[in-house]
């Protein structure tokens, strides 16, 4: 199951490739975070940056999303004083991101190679523990440990889409920015 | 408590515009040394060097708040890292509403 729409989006994932769980998220973040993508995201991906900066200034975002004075949620109980939790806290991150992103498409920050800023960060697949074991080449019990260390953004229950999946699911992009350690067999 | 802050261009003195891993690495130093920030996009400024030269530049502004005077070293040890992380030839700074342009040491 393919997943795209913010409110239902189980993983976020960053533009250096890293994924993070968003089922941690109140109904007030996930719909800040919402607002937040439908007012970036077309300036993103707007090629010009003159056209870009007219649809959404990457200053003004900044300063509203991740900004002390701003609008942030998160911000609010502290008087716009960013601390370690808050800096670390997905929603923080996500909104950060979508922050850079937006600097990148305008001058303000250096673009990274290849176009995986471009992709919808909301974008992902779930698939079985062993279809993920399969496609990394490890065993099954070495996707559970990296569960369970959480390198994998996992969700249970029940994705229609191309055919129901049950159980425990992982994150399909979770799985592509996983690098197994590979452990030499002893001779 | 009092208030120290500093202004990082989002620029270089060349103009270029940097990786967002510096921005990443500078919150992570200042997390590391005071705990917290407020950080701002300052719209403009404009500062002129001691060659007469006359610089403008869009800042990212970051406030912290200091429970001592024994902190402020670690302050602007802070800022003479970003200064050499983000190429820049001097830095605003103000420690308790003192402002001074900081050239790095040496």
């Amino acid at each position: 199951m393919t997943t795209t729409a913010t409110q239902t989006a189980r993983t976020y994932t960053l533009c250096d490739g890293a994924v993070l769980d968003l089922q941690g998220l109140d109904d007030e973040q996930r719909a800040y975070l919402e607002a937040a993508y439908r007012r970036a995201w077309p300036a993103i991906n707007e090629e010009d940056a003159g056209k870009s900066r007219r649809r959404c200034e990457w200053g003004d975002f900044f300063n509203d999303v991740v900004g002390s004075k701003g609008s942030n949620p998160l911000l609010r109980a502290t008087q716009g004083f960013v601390t370690r939790e808050i800096y670390d806290h997905p929603f923080f991150q996500a909104l950060s991101d979508l922050a850079t992103r937006l600097g990148m498409r305008q001058g303000l920050l250096k673009r990274p190679r290849g176009k995986r800023w471009l992709v919808d960060p909301f974008a992902d697949e779930f698939a079985p523990v062993s279809e993920i074991a399969s496609r990394k080449s490890v065993t099954v019990k070495a996707v559970h440990k990296a569960i369970d260390r959480g390198d994998l953004v996992t969700v249970t229950g029940v994705l229609d889409g191309a055919g129901p999946k049950s159980g425990l699911l992982v994150s399909a992009r979770s799985a592509k920015a996983w690098a197994p350690k590979r452990v030499k067999a002893a001779s | 408590m009092f208030y120290v802050k500093f202004l990082v261009p989002v620029t270089d003195k060349a103009g270029q515009a940097v990786r967002s891993e510096a921005w990443d690495r500078l919150a992570g130093r200042i997390l590391d040394v005071v705990g917290g920030f407020q950080q701002t996009r300052v719209v403009a400024g404009a500062w002129r060097s001691d060659s007469g030269q006359v610089f403008h530049e869009e800042s990212r502004e970051y406030v912290m708040a200091l429970d001592s005077m024994r902190q402020v070293a670690d302050f602007l040890a802070l800022v003479d890292w970003a200064a050499a992380a983000f190429a820049q030839a001097a830095m605003f700074v103000e420690v308790a509403g003192i402002p001074e342009v900081l050239a790095p040491p040496g």
